[in-house]
Order: structure tokens, then C-alpha cells, then sequence
């Protein structure tokens, strides 16, 4: 294990390039993706998820650490019950720290989610000007291993995807509100429609693809929404997604549908 | 009635589905100060008619700002997000929209909302409501009227009234939340070698065809059930010897 001073100061970098990221051009999902890898790589969690208000009455995931289908759908399932809507229902922060103990109060999503490994989950409300507008859901695969500090850190994360999703001066008024919900709506639909192109190009599952995606991004220094719309409207070529496809070390499937 | 893509074919139908779909929002919305809807076909970003108009003040509205271009509506429909003006007296809107600015207020108009009609970037038409008196849109307002942007989409890919898909107008209509719709989406563009926009018209048309949902179909696609080929949408047989858990082949829409 790292002496802490090492995971601190690699932390407060991180932190630091998160804040920058926010106040240049801001695109959010790039500013989402890069949180949910920023709490992966400092927090004991196994995985973690944004999601955001739609405005109709449904929670849709904004972003996530990885994109196999299970994990989508458990989000997804909080539409019902679960930590996640809760904290959005309540503006507070939702622990539970031994999920199986919370099988009476999300009879649906304990025994999923403990079908994945989670042990413990949390939920922290996306809060602007006293209006919640979505979560940041972590599920950890033990019980006993965020802390005090992690969920610090976690809340500071949660504070940094509002402000992402956010133009906070302009959002004062309620009517910003609806345009930047649904403009950061928009951006993930990209997302899916490159995820579908790469998947059929590459014949990989859909939780591949996105990898791709990310690669992609990260190698080429672009944004993820960047990549994402020129993959969506076919004018990434062939080349680069063989490439990809080497980078996540995944070999073509053509009958996984899974994914 | 198939849906066309030539304006002056299906539009009388496709009125009347709006309006039928219209009605009962507008009911509502008089209580709350929302006096008139409007409805425009768009195409290329741009207006194609106007569909329904609840009444006359309202569809000045739409040919003001067409004619200007400027506007609540021009702009929803090229950032495609919602243009919400509660009051249409405050500075902000003068500075950016000065002849619109004038021109409404002539009609007697003190707020509008525009929400494009929209199925992620493929923008099919516009909604616009106005009041004579400022309005806070409400967060149960604002649900109702992103409901029925999504319902519009659904009627303008698919306008006969009588499609046999019933339903609550404010059921999932389009399925435009679903993930699974949009990764279809680019399947199919891949598969067909189109935009996003022909695939999909290409996945409405078939589930319109076929009597499935869109997300059924969309299902479909992603499970790798069915697939468009040079002749058209082929079934695909499974893989293993056995259909998978929950995929019965008998189910695939053809």
C-alpha cells in the first residue's frame, strides 16, 4: 500500500485537473466520465454511477464506470427503489453500509446487487441552490471499507459533476434548469448511438464498445463526447477502431450479445 | 397511413393526431396561464409548417418567428433543448431577441416555451405554448410538456390515429429515454450504411409495419435478433443450439 502522502498528493492532482476541466470549455460528459473514473481510482468502490433527473419523472444515468448491461440495468432499477432514489428523493446522503440488512427496504435491488458483489452501497444527492437534480450512486464490494474520508471525497466529487452539469450562475434562474438538464441528456444519447455503431463495426457487446470509446479519448487526448459524435456519425474510420479494439485487449465475438 | 416525408402528404392526418394529442395538455394548461399551443413540422433545423395552432395568436407566433428567425422556437431547435421565458418584459430577452421581442409583445404575448419535438439530434418538429401574463413554468409543467414533446415525436414518426398502438398519451411513447432505442440506432446506421436519422425512420417504419413498440424493436437489434440486411430486416437465427433464456425466437417482430 502507497504511504498515504503519495495517494494524498495524487489525489489533490487529480482534484486539481478536475477543477481546471471545469472552468474550460465544459463538457459534461467528459466532466462526468472523468469523476466516475476519479472516485474508481481513489475510492474503495467497485463501481460507480451519475445519474440525472430527465425531468419526466425518471432518473437516466449520465455516466458510469463501466457500461456492461447488468451494472446499467441495477442503476436503471432505482427508478423504483434504492439508495439512489432516495438520496434524489431526499436531498441526503444514503449509506448502506450492510446491504443485506437493507433487503426490507429495496426488496428488488438488494438481492441484484449482492447478485454483483455489492456489499454496501451510497448514494449522494446532486445538489444545486437547494434542488436536487440527480446522484452519485457508489456500490463497494465490502462492507467495511469507505470511510469518513472517502465519503469527503465522494461528496466533494458529487459537488464537482453539479457543478459540471451546471452553469451555476445562469442556473438561479428555473429556467436554465431545463435546457442544461436536457442538454446533458443529449450528450449521453451520443454516447449510445457511437456505443451501437462501434458494437456492429467491431461486433463486440455494448459494455466493449464504450471501453473503445474511452480509449479512444484517452489516446488521442480528445473529448469523450467528441469521439463519441464522430464514431456516432460514422466518420471514425475502420483503422483507428482495430486499434481500439487492441488497446482494450478484446478480441471480436460476433455471437456476445451480452454486454 | 405510412408516414412520408413530403409535406403535403399525411399532413391533414397528422394534424389530427396532433391535436388529438394536444387537446388535453391545452385543457390543463388554461388553468395555469398556458393560453395557446402551437405545433411546427421541422425539417433540416428549420420550420415546415405548422401543424396545429390552438388558436390564431398562436399561430402568428410561429410565423413571426419563422419569418425572423429569431426566437424561443429558432433557438430550441438548434440547440435542442428546451427555450423556457417567463417573462418575456425581462431585459435578458430584449438584448438577444430584439425584433422577436417586439413583435410578441404586439401580439399580446408575455411568456413563451419552446420544446423542441426531438428524438436525440433528430429534430422532427417544435412545440411552443405562450400566456398573455408572465408564467413560472413548474417543475409538474415542465413534466407534462417534455411529455408531450416526447408523445409528438412518436405521432410525427408514425401519424395515423388509427396505428392500433393505444395507449395513454403520456405513456413512454417513442421510448426516447431508453438507452437501448439510441444504441439500435447506430446499429442500424452501421448496418445500412445511413444517418442516424434514416436508421431511425427505418426502425419506426418496421415497428410500425410489424405492430411492435420502438423498443421492442430496438430490443431486438441490440440482442442481435434481428438485423437490417440488403433485402430489408432478416431474423437472425441464435447461435447455440438452444434460444437463450428469455429469447424465444417466435417472439422477434419480422
Amino acid at each position: 500500500m502507497p504511504p498515504p502522502d503519495d495517494v494524498h498528493s495524487s489525489l489533490f492532482n487529480r482534484l486539481v485537473s478536475l477543477a481546471d476541466s471545469l472552468v474550460g470549455g465544459i463538457d459534461v460528459i467528459d466532466v462526468a466520465d472523468g469523476l466516475v473514473v476519479s472516485c474508481m481510482d481513489f475510492l474503495p468502490v467497485q463501481s460507480v454511477g451519475i445519474m440525472l433527473d430527465d425531468q419526466r419523472g425518471n432518473l437516466r444515468v449520465l455516466a458510469s464506470s463501466s457500461e456492461e448491461v447488468r451494472l446499467l440495468e441495477l442503476f436503471e432499477l432505482q427508478n423504483n427503489e434504492g439508495p439512489c432514489l432516495e438520496a434524489f428523493a431526499s436531498g441526503a446522503l444514503v449509506s448502506a453500509i450492510d446491504l443485506a440488512a437493507a433487503k426490507g427496504r429495496w426488496p428488488s435491488f438488494v438481492p441484484e446487487a449482492q447478485a454483483q458483489g455489492i456489499l454496501a452501497a451510497y448514494a449522494l444527492p446532486l445538489q444545486l441552490n437547494a434542488r436536487t437534480i440527480g446522484a452519485l450512486n457508489l456500490f463497494c464490494s465490502s462492507q467495511d471499507a469507505m470511510t469518513p474520508e472517502g465519503l469527503r471525497i465522494a461528496r466533494m466529487m458529487a459537488t464537482m459533476a453539479t457543478l459540471g452539469i451546471l452553469n451555476h450562475w445562469t442556473v438561479r434562474r428555473q429556467e436554465r434548469l431545463a435546457e442544461q438538464l436536457q442538454a446533458a441528456l443529449n450528450s449521453r444519447i451520443v454516447i449510445e448511438q457511437a456505443k451501437g455503431v462501434l458494437a456492429e463495426r467491431s461486433g463486440v457487446p455494448m459494455g466493449v464498445a464504450f471501453e473503445m470509446l474511452r480509449a479512444a479519448a484517452r489516446t488521442t487526448r480528445t473529448q469523450l463526447s467528441v469521439v463519441a459524435t464522430e464514431v456516432a456519425h460514422g466518420r471514425a474510420s475502420l483503422d483507428d477502431l482495430s486499434n481500439l479494439r487492441d488497446l482494450t485487449n478484446t478480441p471480436a465475438d460476433d455471437s456476445t450479445t451480452e454486454g | 397511413m405510412r408516414v412520408t416525408t413530403s409535406p403535403d402528404d399525411g399532413t391533414a392526418e397528422l394534424s389530427v393526431a396532433i391535436e388529438m394529442v394536444c387537446r388535453m395538455a391545452l385543457e390543463e394548461g388554461r388553468q395555469e396561464g398556458l393560453e395557446g399551443f402551437a405545433v411546427s413540422r421541422c425539417s433540416q433545423q428549420s420550420y415546415a409548417g405548422v401543424l396545429f395552432a390552438s388558436d390564431s395568436r398562436a399561430h402568428q407566433l410561429e410565423v413571426v418567428q419563422e419569418t425572423i428567425g429569431e426566437g424561443p422556437g429558432p433557438t430550441a431547435m438548434r440547440d435542442l433543448v428546451p427555450v423556457i421565458v417567463s417573462d418575456l418584459s425581462e431585459q435578458v430577452w430584449a438584448h438577444s431577441w430584439v425584433h422577436f421581442v417586439r413583435e410578441a409583445e404586439s401580439l399580446g404575448v408575455d411568456c413563451v416555451f419552446a420544446f423542441p419535438v426531438h428524438v436525440g439530434a433528430v429534430l422532427l418538429g417544435l412545440l411552443t405554448v405562450h400566456g398573455d401574463e408572465p408564467v413560472e413554468l413548474s417543475d409538474s409543467k415542465t413534466r407534462t410538456l417534455l411529455l408531450l414533446s416526447d408523445t409528438l415525436a412518436t405521432v410525427m414518426l408514425a401519424p395515423d390515429p388509427q396505428s392500433g398502438k393505444s395507449g395513454p398519451p403520456w405513456g413512454d411513447g417513442l421510448g426516447t429515454g431508453q438507452a437501448v432505442t439510441h444504441q439500435a440506432v447506430g446499429m442500424v446506421s452501421e448496418q445500412v450504411g445511413v444517418s442516424l436519422e434514416d436508421a431511425l425512420l427505418a426502425l419506426q417504419g418496421h415497428a410500425f409495419a410489424s405492430g411492435a413498440s420502438l423498443v421492442e424493436v430496438a430490443e431486438a437489434v441490440v440482442d442481435r435478433r434481428i438485423r437490417w440486411g440488403d433485402a430489408g430486416v432478416e431474423q437472425i437465427p441464435p447461435r447455440s443450439p438452444q434460444p437463450r433464456r428469455g429469447e424465444d425466437t417466435g417472439n422477434a417482430p419480422t
